[in-house]
């Protein structure tokens, strides 16, 4: 048994310091899907204390319906959700792509091409952009989203496809990554 | 795997990831503290109060012992007597909830409840579990002095708020994942759902945001008084069959959700009065949130007893 799956363990039975390493091992990726639905880095950060807040809450009554990584999924992407429903006033085009750009210290084209990607996305609604990110992003499986996002496979599968048609269309009005 | 994307999709993954920003500063401080409180206050006793707050499991319960390693305590008498009587209990158990659940099929559900669901306590399962379940609910208002007094749905709920984790956005169905141990289990209830919509709902009206109200006054609908109440069915492909629902007059706010895919009107209207079936939409839409109910009998199942044929003597 590998030492991640005894972290996983552990932490399903309730061992806070077990799931404190699992957290820094999954922040990226669940910030990315965090990132996705909110589009704003301090957002971001508000939606990833409060998922760590109510799964540490939650810890001692998980029962292992899904693994533990789906559920902190799980939890995250619906506070994601429900930041945004509070967020009646939330800011369009917000500098947060320019910031991680000049912090990653990409190529003047690589920029480009992800302001144009950047831009697209922020014109997908939070649920588009979100499936985006799980399957292609971070290449989970429609079984994996599914049980994070709360709804049946085949409905992933149209929803992601929707999801691609959308994107397609508005790279194109932005010029498109190239 | 990433499922259905062509290499093209390569430079999408590694935009979307350079996308993701890193964390502020301040972030992991703020995580530690949040991970340090939590691991103080995951001494035995906290853990058991937090699982009780939450609608326990017997397994929640065991799992706890086994992870803090309690001490063994001194058997009791009926320890002592072991697995002859937790069976015998067990059996005394599933026969009196086999007891009670055929009593409650089989009685007359046009019976007002006058206990307003506290009946429902025998049968009460944990309800929804804190940042565990997912369920949904179809649901709708009907007011019956509306469209001049043919009654009619009102408009979906929205919510811009969702504090308890019970609520909807414009769809027709309740959507519940409680946040919270205060909307979790048996406090996750209609009341809470309401409130979240902004429309305060008691026994004697439903006030809503405009500030409009059905009930506390004295209008009639074809001719008899007009009752706020709730017609409650378990699931809802009974009330797409019309099965008599479960009516509710007093302890609205109370009536709590047991299970995914409960239908819930809110009526305004004469108690005996027939009601059109919830819009199909939203049927449609919780077949779309959620897996559906597979109630269908199957065909190729035997009959126990071919009760065609004459018994032999």
């Amino acid at each position: 048994m590998d030492t991640a799956h005894q972290l996983e363990l552990a932490a399903a039975n309730g061992d806070v310091r077990a799931f404190a390493t699992l957290i820094r091992q999954w922040d990226h990726d669940l910030r990315g899907v965090a990132w996705s639905v909110v589009r704003s880095a301090t957002a971001t950060d508000d939606v990833m204390q409060s998922t760590y807040e109510r799964a540490l809450r939650s810890l001692a009554g998980f029962e292992g319906g899904s693994s533990l990584k789906t559920w902190l999924h799980s939890i995250c992407y619906r506070t994601a959700i429900d930041h945004v429903r509070h967020e009646s006033h939330r800011q369009h085009g917000d500098d947060s792509v320019l910031e991680t750009i000049a912090a990653t210290g990409s190529t003047s084209a690589q920029a480009l091409d992800r302001v144009q990607l950047g831009a697209a996305l922020d014109q997908l609604n939070p649920d588009h952009r979100s499936l985006i990110m799980m399957t292609a992003g971070l290449g989970y499986s429609f079984d994996e989203v599914a049980e994070i996002v709360g709804v049946p496979r085949g409905t992933v599968a149209s929803r992601v496809g929707r999801a691609r048609a959308a994107l397609r269309e508005q790279t194109q009005q932005e010029g498109g990554p190239r | 795997m990433t499922e259905n994307f062509t290499t093209d999709d390569e430079l999408l993954a590694e935009m979307l990831i350079a996308e993701i920003p890193e964390p502020g500063p301040g972030y992991w401080s703020v995580i530690d503290e949040l991970v340090d409180d939590a691991d103080a206050h995951s001494s035995p006793d906290d853990q058991r109060e937090l699982a009780t707050a939450t609608g326990p499991t017997a397994l929640t319960d065991i799992s706890i012992e086994c992870r803090t390693g309690l001490d063994e305590p001194e058997p009791t008498f009926l320890r002592r007597l072991g697995w002859p009587a937790a069976i015998a209990a067990s059996l005394i158990l599933v026969i009196g909830l086999v007891a009670v659940v055929g009593n409650r099929r089989s009685a007359n559900t046009n019976d007002l409840a006058t206990d307003g669901g506290d009946s429902e306590s025998a049968l009460a399962t944990g309800g929804p579990k804190m940042n565990l379940d997912h369920w949904h609910s179809v649901y709708g208002v009907w007011d019956c002095t509306l469209s001049n007094g043919a009654g009619d749905w009102l408009p979906h709920f929205d919510s811009w708020d969702d504090s308890s984790g019970i609520h909807s956005h414009d769809d027709g169905v309740i959507h519940i994942h409680p946040f919270y141990d205060w909307s979790a289990g048996e406090n996750a209830q209609l009341g809470l759902f309401t409130t979240e919509m902004r429309v305060e709902l008691s026994d004697d009206a439903l006030v809503l945001e405009d500030g409009s109200q059905l009930g506390g006054g004295a209008p009639t609908c074809d001719g008899e008084p007009a009752v706020l109440h709730v017609r409650h069915w378990d699931f809802d492909f009974e009330a797409k069959q019309g099965a008599d629902p479960e009516i509710l007059t007093e302890n609205l706010a109370s009536a709590r959700f047991e299970n995914d895919r409960e239908a819930w009107v809110i009526a305004y209207a004469p108690l005996d009065a027939e009601l059109p079936m919830l819009p199909q939409e939203r049927f449609d839409t919780i077949d779309n949130v959620t897996a559906r109910v597979d109630y269908a009998p199957r065909a190729d199942f035997p009959a126990p007893f071919d009760f065609s044929q004459p018994v032999e003597e």
